[in-house]
């Protein structure tokens, strides 16, 4: 059974969220706390659970904190931020960091189950919003999704781009689907590998930046 | 010459002027008389002068006469031509050492003979006849031609003109006793006339490339004058220093008045160009009147034309009839100089003037006309130098300083002008600056006020209102949390509505549609009920700012709140096309959308709605936001909200 690792310091959120996990059926609360430093301890000594609910804004630090650790501790666990708005600057910096998705707050107990199952199974929501702001990010506008987008300046494939220009239109998956012939399965495939690509690539970026500022040791720099 | 302006002024200020305009006349006599002062000191004393010898055309003992020293021809030998000169000197026994005989100045050529021995001689003898000028004639008579007794000096004086001719009073000495007054004479006959000539040359050469540089409208004519008279005194000085012509008399006398009057001229134009008031809040700028530049076009002619005949007379009476003519053009340029200078009370004016007006008037007395000549004391001097030179190099030193200080003034004045351009400049750059900042912090300041102003009206129409109710709510202590959750999760719906607005859109409609289901659907799924999405790809519509998006979605999340809450519903649909107003208007620029939300609910009658403050907030909001808001709903037959945008 899935176990569920739950970080958030709000108490009353926190005992809500936990009861919800707890009620699920297929879910099981591993543990939950309220403080960065405990979730790290206890994710160190402790079989690494599968999924893990982080909140971003903690009395002693950032959630992402937690994500990146999770990404060492247990590789196949995966994150999903804890957010009240659901805003794009939240989320981003989650995404970024290795999380694949985000819930809201006062979602009913149902959504929450739900994403949750839909999380395991190999879904990724995606928002409107994320996506165009990753079509930003990436530079590949929605106008050029259709077309090839610049080689060199985004590392998504055509593919991809086509689908997260689609899904920041606010087209339902099974209208891409429709739209560029692929089942909504691919369509799920494709998001998931973009949330990858936009990990690693902040990864990248994070490595690069290091050894430009000296502090990793120099290697060959790609394309450079 | 009185300045009636000085008179009527103010006394102390008067008084000083006149005792600089007094003190400039003073400066310009020292000056003139510097020469003569300086040769009168160093002159030999009368004990080496010998003023006692005969004449006559021949060394013919009989025919000579007795002539005191000097011996000017014009007096008593008005048909001299080579004129011997006996001297006799009784020494009762010879010098030891070697004597010198000097002759400080004569006309035009001597050879001198002492016991029948040549000394030496001035130059050819032949024509044309070399001319000392005003050089002075220095020969040395060793120990062994002397003898004791009675010893004879004969002198030879040749003339090119008799009227000029001239046999001085020689200074006979031991060499060392008049080797001084010799090199002083020979300095200042020989060596500053080069020197004053070199120099006018370079003056000259000067002025001549800053008038070519300055051509134009807006030169000053007084370089070219200035050039022009340096040229002429340069010329005239180095002709003056030739001892043997290398043409025949008449010619070369040709050439030294056609020189000398056309010097004449460029001075009277130069100090014409001087007296000119300068341009300034004093006079205005003035050009000499036609009438006078006549008269002084004629008056050059008639100089010419007389200097270019004066040397056909032989007795050499036109020619110094002509010499006489351009000392006084001289003098007057220096008067007329003198004059204006007194009356601007500008030393720098009065001073030249002054000394060309002394100068030329010396050398006029000491030149006089044939019937000033008969006058016993009017040729007071002991063979002066020349003086005009001396002040006409004066002359044109003071004009030279004149002009380039004018020059000078106006460089500076151009200098002071550049900065205060660029300070101006400078001045205004850095007052648009402050102001550009000015007004760009005003209206960062507005758009601050006007967004703050915004925000707080919407937090007042939804967080506020829910938070207001909230607490109610908890004060009634009514014990609803199922009332008091609906009113919590309308307060953030609300508030995600705000975020999502101002998140930007770039005009998509799309995005902000996109938006809205990404909030809606996990609520109606939640509820059970079926949402149906049919947006299309929509155009860009101009405009959607944060505040329209705002409205836009609260009339949206109002519609859906009204279809749930009031309606029961179970299945909503919203359609989004590109309405055909494009077409409509002609216009293809113009992007209109339409929005439609339906629901199967139980609708309303919008005319008899009177719980209708939600449907007057729609309406409200919709037309602030400029969209048109149609809601057509029957009791039981649902209701369809028809929102356009744009267009």
């Amino acid at each position: 059974m899935p176990r569920v690792l739950l970080l958030e310091d709000d108490p009353a959120t926190r005992e809500r969220l936990a009861g919800i996990v707890a009620a699920s059926p297929g879910l099981e609360l591993a543990a939950a706390f309220g403080e960065l430093r405990a979730a790290l301890a206890w994710l160190a000594v402790h079989e690494p659970p599968q999924v893990l609910l982080v909140d971003l804004h903690l009395p002693d630090g950032s959630g992402v904190d937690l994500i990146r650790a999770a990404r060492r501790l247990a590789p196949q666990a995966e994150a999903m931020v804890i957010s009240v708005f659901g805003d794009e600057a939240h989320v981003v910096t989650a995404i970024e960091a290795g999380a694949t998705g985000y819930l809201l707050k006062d979602a009913s107990a149902e959504e929450i189950g739900l994403a949750i199952t839909r999380l395991l199974a190999g879904e990724a929501p995606i928002s409107s919003a994320i996506a165009r702001h990753l079509l930003r990010r990436f530079r590949a506008t929605p106008a050029a999704a259709s077309t090839a987008p610049p080689a060199g300046a985004s590392p998504l494939t055509p593919r991809e781009g086509e689908v997260l220009a689609l899904i920041a239109k606010g087209l339902s998956y099974q209208r891409i689907a429709e739209a560029l012939g692929m089942s909504p399965h691919t369509v799920t495939s494709h998001i998931k590998q973009i949330y990858r690509k936009l990990a690693v690539n902040s990864r990248g970026e994070a490595v690069f930046e290091a050894q430009q500022l000296g502090l990793l040791p120099g290697a060959a720099l790609p394309g450079s | 010459m009185n300045d009636p302006g000085a008179a009527a002024g103010r006394s102390p200020r008067a008084s000083s002027r006149h005792s600089a305009r007094l003190l400039a006349w003073l400066a310009a006599l020292l000056f003139v008389a510097l020469p003569l002062l300086v040769e009168q000191a160093a002159a030999p004393g009368a004990a080496w002068r010998q003023v006692a010898a005969s004449f006559g055309a021949s060394v013919d003992d009989e025919a000579m006469q007795p002539r005191r020293l000097p011996h000017r021809w014009r007096e008593d030998c008005a048909d001299c031509a080579s004129t011997w000169y006996r001297l006799d000197l009784l020494l009762a026994e010879p010098p030891r050492e070697t004597q010198a005989v000097y002759l400080p100045a004569l006309a035009d050529n001597a050879a001198v003979y002492l016991n029948g021995r040549l000394l030496g001689q001035g130059g050819r003898f032949a024509d044309p006849v070399a001319r000392l000028g005003a050089r002075p004639l220095w020969l040395l008579a060793p120990a062994p031609l002397w003898q004791p007794g009675e010893n004879r000096l004969y002198v030879l004086v040749k003339a090119e003109r008799p009227l000029a001719g001239l046999m001085p009073a020689p200074a006979i000495g031991p060499e060392a006793a008049l080797e001084g007054a010799w090199r002083l004479r020979a300095g200042l006959a020989v060596t500053l006339p080069q020197l004053l000539a070199t120099a006018a040359a370079a003056l000259a050469l000067m002025m001549a490339v800053l008038a070519w540089y300055r051509r134009g409208d807006r030169a000053d004519p007084g370089y070219r004058w200035l050039a022009l008279a340096a040229a002429l005194f340069a010329a005239s000085g180095f002709v003056g220093l030739v001892i043997e012509p290398p043409l025949d008399g008449a010619r070369w006398d040709l050439l030294v008045l056609l020189l000398g009057t056309a010097l004449a001229g460029a001075v009277a134009g130069l100090a014409w160009h001087l007296r000119a008031p300068a341009p300034g809040p004093e006079a205005p700028a003035r050009s000499p009147a036609a009438g006078g530049r006549r008269s002084a076009g004629a008056a050059a002619v008639v100089l010419a034309a007389a200097a270019a005949l004066a040397p056909l007379e032989p007795s050499g009476a036109g020619i110094e009839f002509v010499q006489a003519l351009l000392r006084g053009v001289f003098a007057l340029c220096g008067l007329a100089l003198a004059q204006r200078g007194w009356q601007r009370a500008d030393a720098r004016l009065l001073w030249p003037g002054a000394v060309l007006l002394l100068g030329a008037a010396a050398d006029l007395l000491r030149l006089p006309p044939a019937a000033l000549a008969a006058m016993p004391g009017v040729a007071p001097w002991h063979e002066p130098l020349p003086l005009l030179p001396w002040s006409l190099a004066a002359l044109l030193g003071s004009a030279a300083w004149l002009l380039l200080a004018r020059f000078v003034e106006t460089l500076n004045a151009a200098e002071l002008l550049n900065v205060d351009l660029e300070a101006l400049v400078r001045e205004r750059t850095a007052a648009l600056q402050a102001q550009f900042e000015r007004v760009r912090e005003l209206e960062r300041r507005e758009a601050i006020a006007a967004e703050r102003e915004r925000l707080m009206r919407d937090m007042h129409d939804g967080v506020g209102g829910h938070l207001v109710s909230m607490l109610a709510m908890i004060e009634a202590d009514r014990r609803r949390p199922g009332e008091l959750a609906v009113v919590v999760r309308e307060a953030l719906d609300d508030m995600r509505l705000m975020i999502d607005s101002l998140e930007p859109v770039d005009d998509d409609l799309n995005a902000v549609l996109a938006m809205f289901h990404d909030r809606l659907a996990p609520r109606l799924r939640g509820a059970g009920v079926t949402l149906h999405w049919d947006v299309d790809l929509l155009p860009q519509v101009a405009g959607l700012t944060p505040a329209r998006v705002l409205h836009l979605l609260r009339i949206l999340q109002e519609g859906v709140t009204n279809a749930l809450r009031h309606g029961r519903a179970r299945t909503l649909w919203l359609r989004a096309d590109a309405a055909g107003a494009a077409g409509a208007t002609g216009d293809a620029d113009v992007a209109a959308v339409t929005i439609t939300l339906r629901d199967d609910g139980s609708g309303f009658d919008p005319a008899a709605a009177s719980g209708g403050r939600g449907l007057k907030n729609m309406r409200r909001r919709a037309q602030e936001a400029g969209l048109a808001l149609d809601l057509v709903s029957a009791g039981g037959a649902g209701t369809t909200l028809t929102l356009r945008v744009g267009a």
